[in-house]
């Protein structure tokens, strides 16, 4: 079965984020003053994949982000996201 | 509560304060006491380093900031270098992008313009971490220097496994500042304000105070400093700016607000109301905010008529700055939080921590013979080594060219040139050697001033002074703190006998790799020099090849010696032949005797006459012209010093010159046109895969 | 000309655009991102560097700016609108150039001298061009990128060239469409430009001596 995993890399909570911090500052705080209490910026990083359950697909992908450093655990948080899709493709 | 004081330390405190001191003020005592702040353990060889002469302006206090130096039109130089190992270990890119804010910071500190960068990195063998680590390392430096506008010029690019667990990465500046307009980093008179700029974060925090609070269960996140080069910029446009108006700058580094503050009143005393600080995280506590090492702060004292205007400069930007206390005339640091004293210490104490001399002895270090390897082996070998191939992946990141004064910019020469506003040239250059020092620290401290020094004189350049940065391991072992004691006593040696002075420095003690044992010893200094004649401007062309100085059969500690292991005599230092061979080489650039020049270092003369190679030329070598030892491989790949390579169209100037000096000179052979070729008497070695590995292998491996 | 030489946080060339133009004799000055006023200048220079931090994408908060509600203004009035590096970043953004600038190719930062040929010289900045020009380039997102590719090859005025003059794939730096190096809106008074012109203006600092920056500035000592 095809697996949508979906890898989404935060720096941690209490790890600064600058490039949030600056989108806020000087972009989004004019737009919704008083609004927004914060903004982070990551990466996503979607991966299509053959996996037997959804449980596999996240566990392999962690696995990945995990051996090949695709995130530094020390400063960042991981999410890892799977759904099923139809046909593989989008 | 974790402290690195020792029990000793402590029992120090207790007895000058009368008194069991609270939890702030432990670790406020620690900060101010630590290694890295307080020099505790180097300061007594330190002060053994020349920190005076003619042209010194501003000299370094208790090695706490960057010194300056006279470079004419009433301007002055100031240079700083510094490294951010620990960090870059544990994240390469923040590590090492936050060391390149440090030392910006550093420079800004003295109101000075920062004008150039150079970059020194050592790691180990590329593997799968190694390259993760050397990728953001680099990348890391790009992002922000290029970020903030200040070129990367110049740096070494070496690999060891020693550095596997611990690469180095060193960085210094220069900065340009107008002499008169010099900003202290420490005030004299009590009244004025103290005035911070910056949010004041989590960052830097204690790992363990951290985990003992469990605020998200990862203990390192403390140790973790995330850099913002767009806020580094406006510190250092914004504090430029307000130079003029203030009367003592201070960055914010190691030991945070702790550090600053008393270091500024360097023995008067301050007053921080630490809920004025501005925070970024605001359920920081009162103890966090002494000791927080947040990036992008920075700290002034100003006359209270002109709070207003420094920080109404900041205000433009949208960055926060606060009055947030006062220098006073009673000689006490305190920091109170509403009113309530939450620390309060005489600052004599804070800045005086008993000084350490910790036992020293020499390792015994058993000489093997050297190896036997066939010429070809080796020279393949050597040629091919990744320290002594093109670096144009790394400096190609780097946004060199900023500032339109990069006059020899990186890849083209032994040192990089820049442009100073008064239109004279400057050239800098960093330089340590872990293979040497792993033999002789003593030898070594020598030879890296000796080299740094030569390698200014391949562009035309004198040494004007130099900085020096000590990476050794942990000082509480004996040989390590021997050699580091050994490398002291060479650097100072040397930088006497060049006349040049020591305007800064640092130390970096506890290297060691994940098993404890402590890296090659790794001084490096940086130094900086002046153009008084003409610049040399290094273009390789077909030429006869001059080898200046006497060759010696000194295999131990070389790159052949890291290669193939045994190695016979180490190399002795003999700066007069350094001095002598440079007046010479300047003295025909100044002529127009010189097409192209190198010093001869690392891979010795078959290192010297790579450049050459891969610029589609081929070099023929007549192995009896290389005159002082009869060993073919210490002909080719010694690496002792006082020697330099010329390519020339006329060696009988350079033979009879050196002769008149009372040095050696000969002509060795030839360079043509006709590429692809080492030829060595009657030995011919092809040299295409040489020079395709010496474009494509970092490209390749990364 | 008057010029104005906007400064926004973040910018890194302003000083050095300032200096390359008094060469040419042009009336420049630093001007902050929060002060511009359009009626003060006849011609404004948008300088290279990291705008904002270059977050969120290089040149996209700038794009939003004030500051660009003036620069929009001048170009409509038909005055001198030169945008180098991140200024040329900042000019797709903000829409008065079209297309727009990815990162680069290999994703990585790239500093290097390169050739461009200039293939149009009915803009007032390369009327009195040569051909090909030499100039660094120092950027991380440079690829030029425009979904058509017949005006793309219309409003091209710079195309990255190998040593015979051709757009060969090796001699482009970044990966950018028909190795597109600058470009000009509709009307020719706009003009954007990855390679930095102001660094290839003074002969100490140039790797042959040569000076062609001067070629594109000219046009602002008139």
């Amino acid at each position: 079965m095809m697996y949508r995993v979906e890898l989404i890399i935060l720096n941690k909570d209490g790890v600064r984020d600058p490039e949030g911090e600056t989108l806020k500052r000087y972009v989004v705080d004019s737009t919704l003053p008083g609004k927004v209490a914060e903004v982070r910026v990551g990466k996503i990083v979607v991966v299509t994949m053959e996996a037997s359950s959804r449980e596999e697909a996240e566990k392999l992908t962690r696995e990945l982000a995990e051996q090949r450093r695709l995130y530094n655990p020390i400063v960042h948080k991981l999410q890892v996201r799977a759904e099923k899709v139809e046909d593989g493709s989008d | 509560m974790i402290l690195t004081l020792s029990s000793g330390e402590m029992e120090v405190v207790r007895r000058v304060l009368g008194r069991e001191p609270r939890e702030a003020e432990w670790k406020l005592v620690d900060a101010l006491w630590s290694e890295h702040c307080s020099y505790k353990s180097s300061k007594v060889f330190l002060r053994s380093l020349p920190s005076t002469g003619p042209n010194v302006i501003m000299s370094v206090e208790d090695w706490q900031d960057a010194g300056a130096v006279d470079v004419g039109n009433g301007l002055a130089l100031v240079l700083k270098v510094e490294s951010h190992n620990h960090p870059s270990a544990i994240d390469p890119f923040n590590g090492a992008a936050t060391g390149v804010g440090g030392i910006l910071r550093d420079i800004i500190s003295k109101g000075a313009k920062p004008i150039a960068l150079l970059d020194m990195i050592r790691v180990g063998k590329l593997d799968e971490k190694g390259k993760w680590l050397l990728r953001n390392i680099i990348a890391g430096i790009g992002f922000y220097g290029n970020s903030v506008g200040v070129p990367v010029v110049g740096g070494e690019l070496s690999f060891d496994e020693t550095y596997n667990d611990n690469p180095l990465v060193d960085v210094a500046c220069a900065g340009i500042v107008s002499k008169d307009s010099i900003v202290p980093s420490v005030v004299k008179e009590p009244g004025l304000r103290l005035v911070l700029a910056g949010f004041t974060g989590l960052d830097g925090l204690g790992g363990a105070s951290f985990a003992s609070r469990k605020l998200s269960g990862m203990d390192e996140i403390g140790a973790v400093q995330i850099a913002d080069p767009f806020a580094g910029k406006i510190i250092i446009d914004v504090t430029l700016e307000v130079a003029k108006e203030v009367e003592a700058i201070k960055d914010l580094g190691g030991g945070g607000l702790a550090v600053a503050v008393t270091e500024m009143a360097n023995g008067l005393g301050a007053v921080v109301n630490l809920e004025k600080v501005p925070l970024r995280f605001k359920y920081l506590s009162p103890e966090d905010i002494i000791i927080s090492e947040t990036q992008e702060r920075m700290l002034f004292a100003v006359k209270p008529e002109r709070v207003e205007s420094v920080c109404s400069k900041f205000r433009e930007y949208n960055y926060p700055c606060e009055d947030i206390g006062e220098i006073t005339a009673d000689p006490t640091i305190r920091f109170q939080y509403n009113g309530q004293v939450v620390a309060e210490l005489p600052s004599d104490l804070l800045l005086s921590p008993p000084l350490n001399v910790w036992p020293a002895e020499r390792a015994s270090r058993r000489r093997e013979p050297g190896r036997e390897v066939p010429l070809g082996e080796a020279l393949r070998a050597i040629l091919t080594h990744p320290d002594l191939v093109s670096k144009e992946w790394a400096y190609s990141q780097f946004d060199y060219e900023v500032g339109t004064s990069t006059v020899v910019k990186p890849g083209q020469a032994d040192s990089a040139v820049v442009e100073l506003p008064n239109g004279k040239y400057l050239a800098l250059k960093g330089d340590a050697n872990q293979d040497l020092c792993a033999e002789d620290a003593y030898e070594c401290g020598k030879a890296i001033v000796a080299e740094a020094y030569r390698n200014l004189a391949t562009v035309g350049a004198r040494g004007i002074a130099l900085v020096d940065h000590l990476q050794f391991g942990d000082p509480r072992k004996p040989n390590v703190y021997q050699d580091f004691i050994d490398a002291v006593r060479g650097i100072s040696e040397a930088s006497k006998f060049f006349s040049i002075p020591v305007v800064g420095g640092k130390v970096s003690f506890h290297n060691e790799d994940k098993n404890g044992n402590p890296i090659k010893p790794t001084p490096l200094v940086v130094m900086a020099g002046l153009i008084e004649g003409k610049l040399a401007r290094n273009r390789i062309d077909e030429g006869n090849l001059v080898l200046i100085g006497e060759t010696r059969n000194e295999l131990a500690g070389t790159l052949f010696s890291r290669i193939f292991g045994g190695g016979g005599e180490v190399a002795k230092t003999k700066l007069i032949e350094d001095l002598i061979a440079s007046n010479l080489v300047i003295k025909g650039i100044n002529e127009g005797k010189v097409i192209w020049n190198k010093d001869i270092s690392k891979g010795g003369l078959a290192g010297a006459l790579l450049p050459i190679l891969t610029k589609g030329f081929s070099v023929k070598i007549s192995s009896s012209h290389v005159v002082g030892t009869s060993s073919v491989l210490g002909k080719m790949f010694s690496e002792n010093g006082g020697r330099f390579l010329v390519l020339t169209s006329d060696p009988q100037w350079f033979m009879y010159q050196a002769g008149r000096m009372g040095i050696q000179a000969s002509a060795i052979g030839k360079a043509t046109r006709d590429g692809g070729k080492l030829v060595l008497d009657d030995e011919t070695f092809p040299m295409d895969s040489v020079v395709e590995n010496y474009y494509t292998f970092l490209e390749g491996s990364l | 000309m008057r010029t104005a030489v906007i400064k926004f946080p973040g910018t890194t060339c302003e000083l050095d655009v300032v200096k390359a133009l008094k060469v040419v004799g042009a009336q420049a000055e630093v001007v902050k991102f929060n002060s511009l006023d359009p009626d003060r200048y006849e011609a404004v220079v948008i300088p290279g560097g990291f705008s904002f931090g270059d977050y969120l994408r290089a040149g996209a908060i700038a794009a939003n700016s004030e500051a660009m509600k003036g620069v929009r203004e001048m170009a409509n009035e038909g005055k001198l609108v030169l945008g180098i590096c991140n200024g040329f970043q900042i000019l797709v953004e903000s829409g008065l150039l079209r297309g727009a600038l990815l990162p680069n190719i290999n994703l990585r930062f790239v500093t290097r001298w390169v050739r461009i040929r200039v293939r149009r010289k009915d803009t007032p900045f390369t009327g009195e061009s040569k051909d090909v020009l030499f100039m660094p380039i120092a950027h991380a997102e440079g690829r030029y990128f425009l979904d058509d590719e017949e005006i793309a090859s219309r409003l091209a005025v710079f195309q990255y060239v190998d040593e015979r003059g051709e757009p060969s794939p090796q001699a482009n730096p970044n990966g950018s469409l028909m190795n597109i190096a600058g470009i000009t809106n509709e009307a020719g008074n706009v003009l954007g430009l990855m390679p930095h012109p102001e660094r290839a203006s003074f002969s100490s600092i140039s790797p042959d001596g040569s000076r062609d920056g001067l070629e594109i500035l000219r046009v602002f000592g008139k």
